[in-house]
């Protein structure tokens, strides 16, 4: 590892820390401009002024903005993410970090590979061959990406859940308080996710897919790749060269879409039932609960900074280029 | 030449406006007097995902166009829209729907002045002196006929009021056939006051077949019985807790963990004997000192449902072991049937006397039918039965879990294929034919405890008549149908019928008559302006009606489409001068277009 990259990664590291602090900051303040009134929301509505006044002292709603922030900053340092204002009395950490952020995590991370391994695989060869079945591919895959998700995700629910009785119709296990072996448990669980990963699998792989198809399609013209077909190199070893310039695209779309990770997709998580944090983040906005969408949005943003740091480095090694200029700004 | 195109255009443009907007100027508008508006046009404010609210809201829209009361529906979230009606009162109407419980008095003091106050109860800002002082009688009622007396000549009243009820829906239940032996009730086999279907419904006769599966829509918010609020959370904690009394399926209170009571001192002072054979699921008896416990911290900390206790207990003591005494600060027959309809469960002492009143209570412990066993945030709750209930024999199902299935529509596939028995409240209508088809499935119609309505804001329109007018303009039969299929009933009164009587002789009534309306709003002073089409104030129209009319005045074009037979009187003659001004003004225009065409 050369000195100019040792420097440049610190640099960018950071640039990280303090993204994720103005972002966080951004977060906070935000929440807490959005219309809405965390103690009306969750209230029965003929609920005395008295216990709402309560309510609001409770939840340190009373102090000035910055007075929460400092608060809220002080506990973060021990750990302490807060209480949920809509589930009385359960801490932050055990509403995210629990079940539901490994749910999400599991389901999230399965989408984006097997997508990202089919669109690339696909676009790559699709660019690389062109003509009719390259046409075909790219218009269905089109055509997938425009579906909407929530409509693709009940057809699936509906003829392989229902009609043909594939797949479980929702949730993420059938066993709620049987005591049955581990490794059921777990096909289990990946039984009932087949049909989110199916639906999120049609909605991510055209992503891949057609960014990666325009840069082999466009690079297949480039100079060096007819010098290499000259010196008799075979069709395979020439795209195993150029997929050098696909993988940049996927680590792109892959850092672009890191956030998904962890903040889930609603849609989905809402049709299957699948208990991730997408749903959670959505009621969370609903019902304006402050504690846990800071405590989503910290884990985000850590998240996003993580990954466009880490697809920087990757980067540096996929394409030279990246490294000259941004080395050169200096 | 073709760089003057869009000149032609513009003057084109601005003659058509000017052409119609003239006559609009010509009704003569006039400013009304406080607590009537300038237009019949108002803002209506709308969840968009409570549909049946939200549908009648717009069918009641449609419905007042046609008498000239334009409504612009406004939809938000509950976040923005209720603090909106409960704390700024920013609104001229709103569209809800309330729950209707057992015992009136939530809804009766909704219409009192007391509670027209930022987070008070009565959103709409009623004041009626008369009203409030039957409120008062009422609360301090000794008997439940004096009380319904009293609920019968307010709601006289305030149905004339800013709150005009449109429907109670129905319930629909759609359960898995084998399921049998389930008490039907107003509100549905499984509502919260509803305590008798869980424990007698089974579908095997071997014990450990009886696995009651059931979806909701949202995982519950707390297991917290003195702070939870919401509906799905309280179910769960009625099958985990008991209350001191409780209702039969006739809605009359009967003893529970309290085997008998008696009232002494004219009503003063309630004394309350406790069952000796109750236990805690950790073994520990029930005693008078939990009673004493519980009211003290529930009262003390002022949470949500004791407060309607707050207000008629003095005091709470403990006799001995097994009896318990209320003072009463004011005798009134509502005391015991709050303690029946308020929810409110006893808790163990010895779990929850070094606790916070919000504690997160992660293993309920209660006395109830059903065992607390384990919990998945946002996906499922399981309860098992409790062996040694006091009620012998029962429950007969021997585990419910609890299923969090956010959409309708998987939740009703997840029925049919047999995931789960049946879910939480009331399926979509459009779901029954479907379900009526399926021989596994079985669906149950019930009265709902659902009232939709829609309410004005009296802070900014205190005239009545208004009102009644908006009151003969509404075709409820029509909302009922277009908003929930014709699952429901109209409803004119703000109690439930169901447990406060029919309409028999009580003027609580108004038929659909949109000409009714129309005259109403004209003797206000209201005026039917074509331009617009909405009514808008004129000033009152003389004593005595005009003879005629001018014969060459354009015959009305009446909002009220086919069956208005008198007709609303729309514009008046336009004026000469505008008419004159509207003439130079095009031929003008015309000499331009032809210069420019010139050149």
């Amino acid at each position: 590892m050369s000195r100019e990259f040792a420097y440049y990664l610190v640099h960018r590291f950071f640039q990280v820390i303090v993204i994720v602090i103005l972002g966080f900051i951004a977060a906070f303040v935000i929440f807490r401009l959005l219309p809405g009134d965390p103690t009306i929301s969750l209230l029965d509505p003929r609920i005395p002024p008295e216990a709402r006044e309560e309510l609001i002292k409770r939840f340190g709603l009373d102090k000035p903005i910055y007075e929460q922030f400092l608060l809220y900053v002080a506990n973060l340092a021990r750990g302490d993410f807060g209480y949920s204002f809509v589930y009385i009395g359960t801490p932050v950490v055990e509403v995210i970090f629990g079940e539901r952020l490994f749910n999400t995590v599991v389901l999230m991370s399965s989408a984006m590979l097997t997508s990202a391994i089919l669109g690339t695989s696909l676009g790559l060869l699709m660019g690389f061959r062109g003509g009719f079945p390259d046409k075909l591919f790219t218009s269905t895959l089109y055509l997938l990406a425009s579906a909407p998700v929530f409509w693709v995700g009940l057809l699936i629910q509906f003829y392989l859940g229902y009609r043909l009785g594939l797949i479980p119709i929702a949730g993420t296990t059938s066993f709620y308080f049987e005591e049955v072996p581990l490794h059921i448990l777990v096909l289990d669980y990946v039984h009932h996710m087949v049909g989110p990963l199916i639906v999120l699998t049609m909605f991510f792989t055209p992503l891949y897919y057609i960014y990666v198809r325009n840069v082999v399609s466009n690079v297949r013209g480039e100079d060096f790749v007819l010098t290499l077909k000259a010196i008799g190199l075979s069709d395979l070893r020439i795209l195993l060269r150029i997929s050098r310039f696909a993988l940049i695209a996927t680590v792109t779309i892959i850092a672009n879409e890191s956030a998904l990770l962890v903040v889930g997709a609603v849609f989905t998580e809402t049709i299957f039932g699948w208990n991730g944090v997408g749903r959670l983040l959505y009621d969370s906005i609903l019902k304006a609960d402050y504690p846990v969408l800071q405590g989503i949005f910290l884990l985000t943003i850590v998240v996003v900074a993580t990954a466009n740091f880490t697809a920087d480095i990757l980067y540096y090694f996929l394409d030279p280029r990246i490294k000259v200029r941004g080395l050169a700004r200096r | 030449m073709s760089g003057v195109k869009p000149l032609y255009g513009m003057i084109l443009g601005f003659l058509i406006m000017f052409s119609i907007m003239a006559p609009m100027a010509s009704i003569s508008q006039k400013t009304p007097p406080p607590g009537l508006p300038e237009v019949l046009e108002f803002e209506m404010l709308s969840l968009p995902w409570f549909p049946q609210s939200d549908k009648a809201a717009e069918v009641v829209a449609e419905q007042l166009s046609k008498v000239g009361i334009k409504v612009k529906l406004v939809r938000l979230e509950s976040a923005v829209m209720y603090p909106r009606i409960m704390r700024t009162f920013d609104y001229d109407s709103f569209a809800l729907a309330v729950s209707q419980t057992p015992n009136p008095v939530g809804m009766l003091l909704a219409f009192h002045s007391s509670e027209a106050r930022p987070g008070g109860s009565n959103y709409w800002g009623y004041v009626n002196a008369e009203v409030d002082s039957l409120i008062d009688k009422a609360l301090t009622a000794r008997s439940e006929s004096e009380l319904k007396e009293y609920a019968w000549r307010i709601q006289e009243i305030v149905s004339k009021g800013p709150f005009i009820p449109l429907f109670v829906s129905q319930n629909i239940q759609i359960i898995r056939a084998e399921w049998k032996n389930y008490t039907l009730m107003s509100g549905g086999i499984i509502e919260v006051y509803n305590r008798w279907s869980l424990l007698y419904m089974y579908k095997s006769d071997k014990p450990e077949e009886n696995v009651f599966r059931i979806a909701f829509p949202a995982d519950i918010l707390s297991t917290n019985p003195f702070m939870a609020t919401d509906l799905r959370s309280l179910w769960v904690i009625n099958l985990l807790y008991d209350p001191l009394v409780a209702l039969d399926p006739n809605f009359k209170v009967i003893p529970w963990l309290a085997e008998r009571w008696e009232v002494r001192d004219d009503g003063k002072t309630y004394v309350f004997y406790l069952r000796k054979d109750v236990r805690f699921h950790d073994g520990k008896s029930l005693t008078a000192d939990d009673v004493v416990f519980t009211f003290k911290v529930g009262i003390g900390n002022k949470t949500a449902r004791f407060a309607a206790l707050a207000q008629f207990v003095e005091s709470v003591e403990k006799v001995d072991d097994y009896t318990v005494m209320f003072k009463l600060s004011k005798p009134s027959y509502l005391f015991l049937l709050s303690l029946a309809t308020n929810l409110v469960y006893i808790v163990p002492r010895h779990v929850w006397i070094d606790k916070p009143i919000d504690w997160g209570n992660p293993e309920p412990i209660g006395t109830g039918p059903f065992k607390w066993h384990s919990r998945k945030p946002g996906e499922s709750i399981v309860l098992v039965r409790n062996p040694d209930y006091f009620v012998k024999g029962v429950p007969r199902i021997s585990t419910i879990v609890v299923r969090v299935i956010p959409e309708a529509e998987t939740r009703f596939l997840a029925i049919k294929r047999g995931e789960v028995d049946m879910e939480r409240y009331s399926a979509l209508p459009t779901l029954v034919p479907e379900a009526q088809r399926d021989p596994n499935l079985r669906v149950i119609v019930t009265p709902d405890i659902w009232l939709v309505y829609i309410a004005f804001n009296f802070r900014r329109f205190n005239d009545t008549r208004l009102f009644e007018a908006i009151n003969y303009a509404i075709n409820r039969e029509e909302v009922v149908k277009k908003a929930v299929l014709g699952y429901g009933s109209p409803v004119y009164t703000i109690l439930n019928k169901e447990w406060y009587g029919d309409l028999a002789n009580r003027n609580v009534f108004f038929e659909y008559n949109p000409q009714k309306a129309i005259q109403i709003l004209e003797s206000m002073g209201y005026k039917y302006d074509a331009g617009r089409g909405v009514m808008v104030y004129v000033g009152p129209p003389p004593t005595t009606p005009p003879a005629t009319k001018a014969p060459t005045e354009t015959p009305a074009t009446t909002p009220a489409t086919q069956t208005t037979t008198t007709p609303v009187r729309v514009t008046e003659a336009p004026n000469v001068a505008v008419i004159a001004l509207i003439l130079v003004i095009v031929v003008i225009a015309v000499i331009a277009l032809y210069l420019l065409r010139r050149r």
